[in-house]
């Protein structure tokens, strides 16, 4: 079991050992995997550090920062802002879905977060030696029920059974708060690569109970880069008279810097900004550079907004959870961008205390989703997380506007029961529009889907009554049945207009990716699980030569020498060939028999001397 | 090994074990994957069940069966009765629940409609908001779905799901002052019963929100209603629960440890599945013995000095069987043994023993089983005490004298 953050920016693996949870790093030895997917020009697949290293050459054909993307329709504001600074083409799927273009064809977003997970699968395996398939996985706890599903359809593509998608802030908390016996309320301000989230909780022991929780799904670490970068861009063009932003690979080289700047001036209060032959002028001429020095003070007055609007939004989600500051025992601080000493010294003065030093903003989230993963399959579970749903769900009823059905914070799992009625006579469908959000206006809203009742009964018009329930499981996921009141009949439901993947695009998917998998499986599975045989097989057939000697002649002995050899001459004759399952039947077959006559030859061993 | 043979040491597969009754789990230490196994017996089981439910491979989970056998932990047992007359035939369904469990969610299930939202959570309208709190999340460590992760639940699944969100929904409500406010106000006759029977001593005067005497029950109503709640075994036992636990800590702040262990046993008693509760009282055990053995130790101490050498051998001997572990314990114990004329040798010279086991570099405990093995006429041995105890303390005061004694 394993647990992931699936970040903007890095991705984390962590599992929990020996009761202790632990970040596993990857095969480079490093606890962060960026969460950068490339396809090279000779269409080899990279994921992490080695495709980010390779960005600036291959601007095209490297997507970072997918997570912003993923589950949203393509029409969205956020998707139409994003198409506009990223190096990488963003184009519409066949249901405003979102997908990119990577090595020349269309991706889905599940698919570029798949190779992610993929990778941080192969590394938890490279780490335990063993194929590793359950895992919970992280989300931003503002992430509505379109970007859930699409996270989830990820885990999926990457080969692995998600137990349980889980709020980021939450886990954090959980990581936070795990084993030390914490009463009393806590907040967790997590401003990560891509999200913001707020989230207040009540610890009662092993109980994280979550009061309240805000965000903005796109509010991170990479908007306070392109701050820079558009400062960067302006300068320059001041200069000469050259807008960067045409140009793909200098804009990469531009958000590269940009970040590593950002970075800098956490820990110093200036940093230089130098990238030699940016470009080359359009009328020809020696090739132009960009050297740039950038202070923390600019840094702070281009982000001020930035920070203040994630400040605002704790404000209101702590005076509408009837929470003051000083009621909070501790804060936590989550999240790569929470190191920028501008949002601690504004989080400290909001909160009029020190935040908590005592976890990793980068790694505590990894953490949490261990912590849960290994509470949902332990016997006896040693923490219950208690998380609510982050938007109110509703419908759209008449005039336009929306009606909460399930409001905000509520607990989750949860289910909410509506009457519709026809409004026709003779009708027989009801088209139900499933919204997210706050907004009064339907159509402020995200929109959900759009489920269709359809084979009603005839009859005149509000006769028919159908009841619809609407429920959201642990996971912040929605579903929505039907029934006709009075016949008791359940109601088919199409659901359409949703961004997420249809079952066919995901089946297509996971069909063309089991035969990927299986191949990059033959080589690496096999191999070693023949190690394992051999190694074995060369054990059992030491132990027989002492057996006879112990046994003599005893017909128990006879028999049990027959069996032995007979494991081994099957595990040579699998051994020839390249079948994985027969290799790990072996594997048992030999582990077991080994273990029995061990045991034995240490029995009868220890009775003679 | 096949599966009609008989286990030796055991039985037949089909053959019932049970935990031997009066074991009590928290006070032994189990080794290795023995709570494993005892946790796969729960009650009572059939050896092939267990063997099937341990997780482990099977020759090790017949290995520590057969262990916990011989230590007597486990025990052969008769099938289960099979339950008699008209039963829901919901607590016969087949799934992972205990029948215990089963009953209650069968039980609270029943009153999801009827039970206000103080019930539902078992507190009084009373109740501030911490005790609310701390209510909801018992409730929730019972009824949370993921309790019950990828468990086969049948019907049960949707009984738990309908039963957390009935407590959720009920803390929802009572955890904002305005919602509460609200629902007492709509809900008058919750506070019925504070006119019926005044609060002996009322600290806090609770003001019943303004009642709507149109929907108000009559007073005796409201006092069965309520009393019949309070009998409710569920609803009370979730009360119950958290007042035991409540008086335990108050005992444990007063330093009335032996009070706070007979409190917080109860509790646990209740709900034995409760973590939280059993390490409570493992820990408010541990440091009960302690201070008890120090008590002890100090009454000892001074009977002694006061010459009244069998009383205090009689509290040295509980100090030393209160903690096995303490060698200050053993070793006084079995001194004054010593001292004691016509004093149980044999004991004191297990108590030495065990001194000298505890702590094997300290001179003086090894001095002292020389002088009990002296006064049992075992020369060969106190002189190897002795011996090293000289090569421990080659200044000790009585070692060269006793050595010349054994030789």
């Amino acid at each position: 079991m394993i647990g992931i953050d699936l970040g903007t920016t890095n991705s984390v693996v962590a599992t929990v050992q020996g009761n202790q949870p632990v970040v596993i790093k990857n095969r480079s030895g490093q606890a962060l995997t960026p969460s950068v997917v490339a396809v090279t020009k000779q269409g080899k697949r990279l994921v992490g550090q080695i495709a980010k290293r390779q960005a600036i050459t291959n601007p095209l054909d490297t997507v970072f920062a997918s997570k912003r993307l993923i589950g949203r329709k393509f029409s969205s504001g956020e998707v139409q802002a994003a198409l506009k600074v990223l190096p990488y083409e963003v184009v519409a799927g066949d249901h405003d879905d979102v997908r990119v273009m990577l090595g020349g064809q269309k991706v889905s977003l599940p698919e570029v977060s798949g190779l992610v997970l993929h990778e941080l699968k192969q590394d938890a395996e490279a780490y335990y030696g063993r194929p590793v398939s359950r895992a919970v996985i992280t989300v931003p706890a503002y992430f509505n029920d379109g970007q859930r599903q699409a996270t989830k359809d990820a885990g999926k593509i990457a080969g692995l059974e998600v137990l349980r998608i889980v709020n980021e802030p939450t886990a954090a908390a959980l990581a936070y708060g795990f084993g030390k016996n914490v009463h009393g309320k806590i907040a967790v301000f997590d401003l990560g690569g891509g999200t913001f989230d707020i989230s207040v909780l009540e610890v009662g022991g092993d109980v994280f109970d979550v009061i309240a929780v805000g965000g903005d799904t796109f509010l991170g670490g990479e908007d306070f880069d392109l701050r820079v970068i558009d400062w960067l861009v302006l300068a320059f063009a001041k200069e000469h008279g050259i807008d960067l932003r045409k140009d793909r690979m200098a804009l990469q080289r531009l958000k590269d810097a940009a970040e590593r700047a950002k970075i800098d001036l956490s820990g110093t209060r200036e940093t230089q900004v130098n990238l030699p032959f940016i470009v080359t002028p359009p009328g020809g001429g020696a090739a132009l550079h960009l050297q740039i020095a950038l202070t923390r003070e600019k840094l702070e007055e281009l982000t001020q907004d930035l920070v203040n609007k994630a400040v605002g939004i704790t404000e209101t989600v702590l005076k509408e959870a009837k929470v003051r500051p000083a009621d909070l025992k501790e804060i936590i601080l989550v999240g790569g961008q929470t190191r920028m000493p501008l949002v601690t010294e504004r989080v400290k003065a909001y909160f009029h205390r020190d935040p908590c030093k005592g976890v990793h903003p980068e790694e505590v989230v990894a953490l949490g989703a261990a912590i849960q993963a290994s509470a949902l399959t332990a016997e006896a579970g040693q923490v219950l997380l208690l998380d609510v749903t982050p938007q109110s769900l509703g419908v759209a009823i008449a005039g336009g506007y929306r009606r909460t059905l399930i409001s905000k914070n509520t607990t989750v799992p949860t289910s909410a029961t509506e009457l519709f009625h026809t409004s026709k006579d003779a009708q027989t469908t009801v088209k139900i529009i499933v919204l997210q959000g706050e907004k009064e206006m339907a159509h402020q809203n995200e929109l959900l889907g759009e489920f269709v009742l359809s084979g009603l009964r005839e009859a005149p018009r509000g006769v028919v009554e159908i009841e619809v329930t609407f429920e959201i499981n642990s996971e912040g996921i929605v579903s929505v049945s039907a029934r006709d009141r009075e016949t008791g009949q359940r109601q088919s439901i199409t659901v359409t207009a949703s961004g997420a993947l249809t079952e066919e695009e995901l089946q297509k998917i996971l069909d063309a990716q089991r035969d990927y998998m299986l191949e990059a499986r033959s080589s690496e599975v096999v191999g070693q699980r023949k190690v394992e045989v051999a190694a074995l097989a060369k054990e059992l057939k030491d132990m027989i030569p002492r057996l006879r000697q112990l046994t003599g002649g005893s017909e128990f002995g006879q028999e049990a020498i027959g069996r032995a050899e007979k494991v081994v001459s099957a595990a040579e004759e699998v051994l020839a060939g390249q079948d994985l399952k027969q290799l790990t039947d072996a594997v048992d077959q030999l582990t077991r028999t080994t273990a029995l006559f061990r045991g034995v030859l240490e029995r009868i061993g220890a009775g003679e001397s | 090994m096949s599966v009609s043979e008989p286990i030796v040491g055991l039985g037949s597969r089909s053959d019932y074990l049970a935990v031997a009754p009066g074991a009590d789990l928290d006070e032994l230490t189990l080794v290795g994957d023995e709570r494993q196994v005892i946790t796969a017996i729960g009650r009572a089981a059939t050896i092939g069940e267990i063997v099937a439910r341990a997780g482990l491979p099977e020759a090790k989970t017949i290995a520590v069966l057969l262990g916990l056998r011989a230590k007597n932990l486990v025990v052969p047992a008769r099938a289960a009765p099979a339950p008699r007359g008209a039963v829901d035939a919901s607590t016969l369904e087949e799934v992972d629940l205990e029948s215990d469990r089963k009953a209650e969610i069968l039980a609270l299930e029943g009153l999801i409609d009827s039970a206000s939202h103080y019930d539902i959570l078992g507190v009084s309208p009373s109740a501030g908001p911490d005790e609310i709190r701390r209510a909801y999340h018992e409730a929730s460590r019972r009824f949370h779905p993921d309790r019950y992760f990828q468990k086969n639940l049948g019907s049960f699944r949707s009984r738990i799901e309908r039963l957390f969100r009935r407590v959720s929904e009920a803390n929802a409500a009572l955890s904002d002052p305005e919602r509460r406010a609200a629902y007492d106000r709509t809900h008058p006759e919750l506070f019925d019963y504070l006119r019926a029977t005044p609060l002996p001593f009322s600290s806090a005067p609770i003001t019943p929100p303004h009642a709507t005497p149109a929907v108000n029950l009559p007073p005796e109503r409201v006092e069965e209603r309520r009393a019949r709640l309070a009998r409710h075994p569920y609803l009370a036992r979730g009360r119950r629960l958290r007042d035991l636990a409540g008086e335990a800590r108050e005992a444990e702040a007063r330093h009335d440890l032996s009070r706070a262990v007979s409190l917080m046993s109860q509790a646990v008693q209740l709900d034995p599945a409760n973590e939280s509760l059993r390490k409570e009282l493992a820990e408010l055990r541990r440091r009960h013995e302690a201070t008890r053995v120090k008590l002890e130790l100090a009454r000892g101490a001074e009977l002694e000095g006061r010459g009244e050498l069998e009383r205090a051998a009689v509290q040295y001997r509980l100090a030393a069987s209160a903690d096995p572990r303490n060698a200050e314990a053993a070793s006084k114990a079995a001194a004054v043994l010593l001292k004691i004329e016509g004093g149980d040798l044999k004991e004191a010279k297990t108590l030495a023993q065990r001194a000298v086991d505890l702590l094997p570099n300290h001179a003086g405990h090894r001095v002292l089983l020389a002088r009990v093995l002296i006064g049992a006429d075992l020369k060969k041995l106190a002189k190897r005490e002795l011996e090293e105890a000289l090569r421990l303390d080659p200044d000790h005061p009585d070692v060269k004298a006793l050595l010349k004694k054994v030789k």
